[in-house]
């Protein structure tokens, strides 16, 4: 055998090549993840040596990574939780919304990832990006750790059941989902659903949970029986799908499928896929206003609303250079947008579907969340590593909290 | 344009043949398509500065190679190696050459493997391959001679006319 033929061999091998699935977009958002949490690891790494004054000194420690809102009945006020991602100087900080001023951190031994917060809002369910697979329950109350719980691989999502009673751990790398008892806190069987999972929804009565998978080629939408924890039948969505948003009543699911630049509504009763709605370019995030009558979808410049009673598209809203995250005020009227490419929030007026003026924040603003009280906003600065606050009665950001040097994402309680 | 655009569309034109290189690296189409979007998501991080250097296909030739190789080191506690091949009871007399080669691929240590796809697949000099794996142009040339001799053996066994039936 000479090299001719070891070559002809080898190109022989090759035959029979199935097609390929969208690639090069998938390594855009996955480089982009990647992006995000290499910097808050080196943030934290060189936060490492001031870890011991971040504890003492009321100011959020480490490399931020999320921000959680502490459910809250809407004439108190909430509490927002922000992740700080090292093993070394991983720790859970509250910020108060009546002081806006942080509060002393919670030392995480695991590290930190996306948290779940409880309905009632006692207790956070801690994933961990640096530990994956382990998941921290923390008494938000005292700032008291419970024993950790061994519950899946790197955690993508984790969320927990409207009754409080399951938290489900989104493992994107095993394409598994683990639910974890809150009564016990013990891990349950792992649920095997589509390829690479990205998010969870619970329907208002809790008894479905409802996966996104970005999958190979299309994307699927799994449901499963809480009670059993047994999956459905997988509904096939677009390409690539990145985001989902469920309606207030639970009756409808939108997905938007970033790799074929449209949206599309899964009915919960009938569990199939509807018509797929035409968007901007790469619908990356989807947020419905509490009346469940628009949905608003992020697309690569511009912010798309569809009325979801004839599910059609209106006309694309300018929202900035590069509109990352978008939420909702608990009243409906605005929404905002966040724009890491100007550094800046766009509110959008849901009555009249326009933009006002930007609210300027720090530098690649990307998750946003805002209190049930529709007070504030918090916006996690990645670039300059803080939280900005934004008053949301006058659209005034308020000075930036200080908060490691790369936080890289937000995690909104249920 | 924008980086975000370059590198989709460096993604877009890349992504054929490195899928291709990795197929022939790891043996399964889907785990080849997993490589090639860490590989990309890697790069993604770096490209501002790979972008200046101009040598993003020599890049991502090593990063793929480097992600392959990783992933090969992390699962040797749960994989057994064998230097058999596997049974295939059910195999008509003369086998698809495809997958008579896989088969042969796989009995190369991880390292082998990814000399002789470099070499004598991809194309690239002794030296090239060298500065790839960050090893001396000796240890490439030993390394395929082995490679070489061991894949002519097991394809020239199988090649063989033998009793399929019995043995």
């Amino acid at each position: 055998m000479d090299e001719t033929s070891l070559r002809w061999l080898l190109d022989s091998a090759l035959a029979h090549e199935p097609p390929m699935g969208p690639v090069a977009q998938r390594s855009l958002r996955a480089g982009i993840r990647l992006r995000r949490r290499r910097r808050a690891r080196n943030a934290a790494a060189s936060l490492a040596a001031v870890a011991a004054i971040a504890a003492l000194v009321p100011v959020v420690g480490g490399a931020l990574s999320h921000v959680a809102v502490r459910p809250a009945a809407p004439d108190h006020d909430a509490t927002a939780y922000v992740m700080s991602g090292h093993s070394a100087v991983a720790t859970v900080t509250p910020i108060s919304e009546t002081t806006g001023r942080a509060g002393r951190p919670i030392p995480v031994s695991k590290g930190a990832g996306p948290m779940a917060i409880t309905p009632d809002g006692k207790t956070g369910y801690l994933s961990s990006l640096t530990n994956p697979g382990w998941v921290t329950p923390i008494n938000l109350g005292t700032g008291v750790l419970g024993r950790p719980i061994r519950a899946g691989g790197v955690p993508d999502q984790i969320a927990a059941d409207p009754d409080g009673k399951t938290v489900y751990v989104i493992n994107a790398g095993s394409n598994t989902v683990t639910p974890i008892s809150t009564i016990t806190n013990t891990p349950g069987k792992p649920i095997r659903v589509g390829l690479r999972p990205r998010a969870v929804v619970f329907t208002p009565d809790g008894r479905t949970a409802y996966i996104l998978s970005e999958g190979g080629h299309s994307g699927s939408v799994t449901p499963i029986d809480v009670a059993t924890g047994t999956p459905g039948k997988p509904i096939t969505v677009g390409l690539s799908p990145m985001a989902m948003a469920m309606t207030p009543d639970g009756k409808t699911i939108y997905v938007a499928n970033t790799g074929s630049a449209t949206v599309t509504p899964v009915s919960t009763t009938a569990n199939r896929a509807g018509r797929p709605i035409k968007v901007g370019s790469q619908p990356s995030a989807i947020a419905i206003t509490p009346d469940g009558k628009t949905a608003y979808v992020v697309n690569t410049a511009t912010v798309t609303p569809i009325s979801t009673a004839a599910n059609r598209a209106g006309k694309p809203i300018k929202a900035g250079a590069r509109p990352e995250d978008i939420a909702i005020t608990p009243s409906g009227k605005a929404a905002y947008v966040t724009d890491s490419g100007t550094g800046t929030v766009t509110p959008i007026s849901t009555a009249a579907n326009r933009a006002g003026k930007p609210i300027k924040v720090g530098k690649e603003p990307d998750n946003i969340a805002i209190t049930p009280d529709g007070r504030m906003a918090y916006v996690v600065n990645v670039g300059s590593g803080t939280v900005t606050p934004i008053s949301l009665a006058t659209n005034t950001p308020g000075p930036a909290l200080k908060a490691g040097q790369r936080p890289f994402d937000i995690a909104i309680a249920p | 344009m924008t980086a975000a655009q370059e590198f989709v569309e460096f993604a877009t034109t890349a992504s054929p043949r490195l899928r291709r290189m990795a197929f022939l690296l790891c043996g399964d189409w889907h785990a080849a398509e997993d490589l090639v979007q860490t590989t990309l998501a890697k790069m993604f991080v770096s490209w501002p500065k790979i972008r200046r250097q101009d040598a993003e296909h020599a890049y991502a030739a090593r990063t793929l190679v480097n992600s392959y190789l990783a992933d090969k080191r992390r699962r040797r506690s749960t994989e057994v190696l064998t230097a058999d091949l596997p049974e295939r009871p059910v195999q008509p007399p003369g086998p698809e050459t495809r997958i008579v080669v896989l088969d042969a691929l796989a009995t190369l240590p991880a390292r082998s493997r990814a000399v002789v796809v470099l070499r004598y697949w991809a194309d690239l000099s002794v030296d090239q391959v060298a500065e790839l794996l960050g090893c001396s142009p000796g240890n490439v040339k030993s390394q395929s001679a082995r490679a070489l001799s061991k894949l002519r053996a097991v394809l020239d066994e199988e090649h063989e006319p033998r009793d399929i039936w019995h043995g």
